[in-house]
């Protein structure tokens, strides 16, 4: 069960401290904002709601977030919220956190993924467009449409299929990056040439992926790898750090073997 | 807009139109092209009679696709790597970001790979029975057979479908079915099956064969001498109107739960594509056919922005009861078993808790409605496990819905194995949307309708594992026949956008913001959202009635006049605004609401998702009327007025429309 | 193209520090077993430093320990100005993982390399300074028929490396003496056991982080790994530690040691290399 350090129903007041930012070009700083009567069953994002409503009844200008789903698995959101990717709870994105993890006075810092590679485009939204030509550079595997054997040509063995799924668990959020001290993309590129490496399918292209991936994710202007497993800590979907032992070996296997 | 459209006098008059259709006069505007013969040799005859395009010619040709969920970014892949020139639109930061991705429970397919005797006609007998005999015969066959390859190509992209200990795919029955025919991946299906598709497209995105313009919104279709030849588009970060030009546009947009406001659908689901292109002559069919999901977590108060979907095994070993007496306060320990009613075992003895899905959902709201419902809104009814762990052990119970209690712990803080779950339905799927015809095309010509976007191949009703299906279907094995068939084929003239049509769909779009931004009312969008949800809901949701419709199509109307002239839109056009797009699809949902309330007033009868009052059974079943209904409902846009109502009559050849009973 | 995707990424420079350290690390086992046999027994050590400076392959190791020295060096600049651009930016306010998460292995070591690593910089120098050419060890080949600076012996008596019995040099002395003198002084004791902190601390998170970095991890090994390396760290830096430490406290006192031995073995030791003349 989520951790719990409001079990009453009780409303909360918090502060909230807010980095708004008008565009890309513009500077942007950390703006304090009320927020009043928060039921603690509220999530996060609803409580941003509640607090824009505020703000647009004001006159002014709602908070920028990104979100879509709302449970969990399309990646969209993401706030640093008090220096912690995703917030407080293990395991959980933003739009799973619910209110009932902060106390009453509680001051919550909200900011968003810092990285040269994701710039802020406003207040807390950034551009994660790097992840998308990182997996463009070879996260796939060159299958057109109807070259498919019958899907049971290929067995293939329950564990790998498993640690596959692992690895495929990602939605591709960035906090990751956003938590890391380097901000490093090595856990998102390592867990899609874990995914494809796992898989059989994915074998004869393994070489050529992993030095394209790589070569992308450094065209971007991601920091390096320093394992110290922080992205593992706040991945919401608990991807492992062995995926990036698991990269640099293929990256290493590509180099010696010389292929393409 | 027009509100004088919306007098209430009007229904009456779409009352009398479905008086002439117990001949079942086909409209002449909507040609189905179904080829004819068996069902079961339609689709490769109608492949063997497709006009190819020559594959040196194909890169002459630019196909613009918006959406890039399951239907767009297989469709955008497929039709990239034939060779085509394709232009994929997404108003979010990156494809895989598409609601697609939130789809748990599996994707059906006609392998028999249990052999438990599944097969391709199987397949499509389900779903033509499931969809209560509203769906063309035709397309769900067609479904049914490529949902084979689908799974193929999903494994060679490197999907990661369970497999068993053997090595092999690993197949559960799912929604009812009494056939093990559902792949899955874990609880993330759809999650792995757009990724799949996604980094097919990105593959191709290297290749330099599709181009990609992320946050992006889709504003208008622009249809030059009666063919859809581009799209006008705001970029969401800069708030530039931009032109696209291309030979065809196919729209994979998904589906329009969103109009009810709380759904399970992501928050940035909408209906402005497909009623754009509606407002540009692209028939609207079927919108009152909507699936209501009974396993979601309740709304806990006013704040709600979303409702989150339980997957619906829990009723194997849940039992559903709400307390005898209305307004019973009692904690659900304290009301001892004879003050308890477990109300779908009273009502259905043979299924039980395991009722489909539409039967359950109306028979909580019903409870409900009589005041017996439980929680602080009394909106919700309890699902109880006291039994099953009594009877199995919480070990048991843990392994097999460990996840879901998980979940549902950590939204609600209750804990569902002390204390049972509460759940109440809530609006999942639409089975409605643009008419489409065999070969995906709406009624402009050169303007494709993909996946939920398109009025479906589900009918009245959806089971379950069907919707990742027909996505892939439609993307990776329809379209690229059709689409060459309709390119090859018709002669399309050299146009710039410097041509009249493009300039002024631009200029409109352009003003439709700016004027969204003037009116500086003192309502918020999400205000008048939540009261157009509340209306949708109360009307056009689980149980309807003349009098509710009638009501819903005054208040809508009533609702969208009082938006154009009070709404209060904060920000500006020239940065990223999202409160700007939400006001922008709000808007849409106002004009769109209406003909879904119309469209379910005009229909007299009870079908799948769409259950009217007035019609059922003395046992309080749907009561379907196929001498006067089996007809598909495409509905024209007239400027504001009352829409024409064209209507596709449905033959059913090979299965023969029987009453569903669960008794 | 491909051949542009080579070693200059982060990963390539990654492996790159992963391996130039695991060569140290290498290095620094047989350092210690060197070193520690000081605690053995003087004479010991003596012997064993002569038999290292009669080796001319140790010049080779030398120059290769220099280039992986300063390669490592070379590398982790690089990897730190692309971390340091990678987030041009800072928070506002920055938690560890930890606090969320036991998943994380951020460490007070792991965040220091940076520092840790400029302090060992400083020290090796220094080290090599003090050992080598402050209090030279070894500087003349055996063979070259010098007059070695270096007399690895005790008396009056100066022995050059090659055997030949030699006037006294200028510069005789005895290493283990020299190094029991250095270490009574509690400034350069200090020295050396902060020093050996700060390598222990580096050590710390960089074993297990090489590791990593080489790909050797895997699921099942990912605790033994991590728990390995810092068992083995704790030997390494302990072990160094423990001989400025020992002797500073007077546990224990090569010199007294080496003086009892060499007073007994004087003679003995003069007859065989008489005898090779």
């Amino acid at each position: 069960m989520a951790t719990q350090t409001n079990g009453s129903k009780k409303p909360m007041n918090l502060k909230l401290l807010v980095w708004r930012q008008k565009n890309g070009m513009s500077k942007g700083a950390m703006t304090t904002y009320e927020a009043k009567n928060v039921s603690p069953d509220m999530s996060f994002l609803e409580m941003l709601d509640v607090v824009n409503e505020d703000i647009i009844k004001s006159g002014g200008e709602p908070i920028a977030f990104e979100h879509d789903c709302r449970e969990g698995i399309c990646g969209s959101c993401g706030l640093m919220i008090n220096g912690v990717a995703h917030g407080p709870d293990e395991g959980t994105t933003v739009c799973q956190l619910h209110m009932r993890s902060f106390k009453d006075g509680d001051t919550v810092v909200i900011e968003p993924w810092r990285a040269r590679a994701f710039p802020v485009i406003k207040d807390l939204v950034v551009d994660r467009s790097a992840f998308d030509r990182i997996i463009s550079a070879g996260g796939y595997i060159s299958v057109n449409t109807g070259q498919a054997p019958d899907g049971n040509a290929i067995p293939i063995a329950k564990q790998s299929s498993e640690d596959a799924m692992d690895s495929a668990a990602c939605i591709g959020c960035g906090a990751c990056v956003a938590q890391c001290k380097n901000a490093s993309a090595a856990l998102f590129t390592s867990a899609k040439i874990a995914h494809l490496r796992l898989l059989p399918q994915g074998d004869p292209e393994r070489a050529e992926r992993a030095l394209r991936m790589v070569a992308q994710m450094d065209e971007e202007g991601f920091g390096s790898c320093s394992n110290e497993g922080e992205c593992e800590a706040v991945c919401p979907k608990e991807i492992g750090m062995v995926n990036i032992s698991l990269m640099n070996r293929e990256y290493e296997r590509a180099l010696i073997s010389g292929k393409k | 807009m027009n509100n004088e459209t919306i007098a209430p006098a009007k229904p009456a008059e779409t009352e009398v139109e479905h008086g002439g259709l117990g001949d079942k006069v086909a409209s002449p505007f909507l040609d189905s092209k179904v080829p004819s013969g068996p069902v079961s040799e339609r689709w490769n005859k109608a492949k063997f009679e497709m006009k190819l395009v020559n594959p040196a010619n194909k890169r002459k040709f630019t196909v613009i696709c918006v959406g890039t969920g399951l239907a767009g970014a297989s469709a955008s892949a497929t039709l990239a790597e034939l060779g085509y020139n394709v232009h994929a639109f997404t108003y979010h930061d990156s494809p895989r970001r598409a609601h697609s991705i939130a789809a748990q429970g599996g994707i059906n397919a006609a392998k028999n790979y249990a052999n438990d005797g599944d097969s391709v006609y199987r397949l499509f007998y389900d779903t033509v029975k499931g969809g209560d005999y509203r769906a063309r015969e035709s397309n769900v066959h067609r479904l049914a057979e490529v949902s084979v390859n689908i799974i193929d190509q999903c494994v060679a992209q490197g999907v990661p479908f369970a497999r068993e200990y053997g090595g092999y795919l690993d197949n559960r029955s799912f929604g009812g079915a009494q056939v093990s025919r559902t792949f899955y991946a874990r609880g993330q299906t759809g999650q792995q099956l757009l990724l799949g598709a996604y980094q097919a497209m990105m593959r191709q995105v290297q290749r330099g064969s599709v181009k990609l313009h992320t946050r992006r919104e889709m504003l208008d279709v622009v249809v030059v001498e009666g063919k859809a030849r581009g799209i006008i588009v705001r970029n969401l970060v800069t708030g530039e109107i931009e032109t696209h030009m291309a030979d065809a546009v196919l729209l994979c947009t998904g589906g329009y739960s969103n109009v009810f406001f709380l759904s399970t659908n992501a928050k940035h689901c909408n209906v402005t594509a497909a009623w754009r292109a509606h407002k540009k002559g692209a028939f609207f069919a079927n919108p009152c056919f909507t699936q209501i999901h009974p396993t979601c977590i309740p709304v806990s108060g006013d704040y709600q922005s979303k409702l989150t979907l339980m997957s619906e095994s829990l009723r194997n070993d849940g039992r559903v009861w709400v307390p005898k007496a209305a307004g019973d306060k009692r904690k659900p320990s304290d009301i001892p078993e004879e003050d308890r009613d477990y109300f779908l075992e009273r009502r259905y003895p043979a299924f039980g808790n395991l009722v489909p899905r539409d039967v359950a959902s109306r028979a909580a709201k019903a409870v409900c409605d009589e005041g017996r419902g439980v929680g602080d809104s009394g909106l919700s009814v309890y699902l109880d496990f006291g039994d099953a762990i009594q009877r199995l052990g919480e070990d048991t119970i843990r392994a097999r819905y460990g996840n879901l209690f998980h979940m549902y712990g950590h939204i609600t803080a209750e804990d569902p194995y002390k204390s049972p779950m509460r759940i109440y339905p809530a609006v999942h799927y639409t089975m409605g949307g643009l008419w489409v015809d065999y070969h995906l095309q709406t009624t402009i010509p050169g303007l494709f309708a993909l996946g939920e976007a398109n009025f479906s191949d589900h009918g009245a009703n959806r089971l379950g594992a069907s919707a990742l299906m027909q996505g892939l279907a439609d993307g990776y094995f329809v379209i690229p026949y059709t689409l060459g068939n309709y390119l090859a084929s018709e002669k399309l003239s050299k146009i710039t956008p410097e041509r009249e049509e493009f300039k002024v769909a631009a200029k409109e779009a352009q003003e439709r913001i700016t004027k969204l931004l003037s009116i500086k009312g003192t309502k918020t969008v999400h205000e008048f959202h939540r009261e157009l949800g509340h209306i949708m809901w109360e009307n056009v949701g689980m149980g309807r009635t003349r009098e509710g419709l009638q009501k819903a199509i005054t208040q809508v109307a009533a609702l969208r006049e009082e938006f154009w002239r009070n709404v209060k839109v904060a920000g500006d056009a020239d940065n990223l605004n999202p409160h700007l797009e939400h006001a922008s699809r709000v808007a849409d949902f106002l004009e769109f609401g209406e003909l879904m309330a119309r469209d379910a007033l005009h229909r007299e009868e009870s079908c799948g998702g769409h259950f009217r009052e007035e019609y059922q059974t003395p046992e309080g079943e749907a009561q379907r009327d196929d001498d006067h209904f089996a007809y598909v409902a495409a509905w024209e846009w007239n400027n504001g007025d009352t829409p024409p109502l064209h209507k596709e009559p449905l033959d059913f050849e090979e299965v023969h429309p029987s009453q569903r009973s669960y008794k | 193209m491909i051949s542009k995707l080579r070693f200059n990424t982060v990963v390539g420079k990654k492996v790159l520090m992963a391996v130039t350290g695991l060569a140290m690390v290498v290095f620094l086992i047989g350092h210690l077993i060197g070193n520690l046999q000081l605690l053995w027994s003087g004479a010991q050590f003596n012997g064993y430093a002569h038999f290292l400076t009669a080796q001319p392959v140790v010049i080779l190791i030398e120059l290769g320990l220099l280039a992986i020295f300063l390669l490592h060096i070379v590398d982790a600049v690089v990897l730190l100005q692309g971390n340091y651009a990678a987030r041009p930016v800072p928070y506002h306010t920055k938690k560890w993982g930890r606090s969320k998460s036991k998943r994380s292995k951020k460490t007070w070591a792991s965040t220091m390399m940076m520092w840790t690593g400029i302090a060992i910089l400083l020290f090796v120098p220094f080290h090599v300074w003090h050992f080598k050419y402050h209090n030279p060890v070894a500087s003349a080949r055996p063979d070259s028929g010098q007059v070695s600076p270096v007399v690895v012996g005790v008396g009056s008596t100066g022995v050059n490396t090659s055997g030949a019995a030699s006037a006294p040099s200028k510069e005789a002395y005895d290493l283990a003496l020299q190094v029991t003198k250095e270490f009574k002084n509690p400034f350069v004791s200090g020295i050396y056991i902060l020093a050996m902190i700060l390598l222990g601390l580096h050590m710390y998170h960089a074993i297990s982080s090489a590791l990593t970095s080489v790909g050797a991890n895997h699921p099942r090994y990912q605790t033994l790994i991590i728990w390995g390396g810092r068992i083995f760290t704790v030997v390494i830096a302990g072990g160094f530690l423990l001989i400025p430490a020992l002797i500073l406290s007077g546990l224990i006192d090569p010199a007294k040691t080496l003086a009892t031995a060499q007073a007994a073995n004087n003679q003995v030791a003069q007859v065989p290399m008489g005898v090779g003349k």
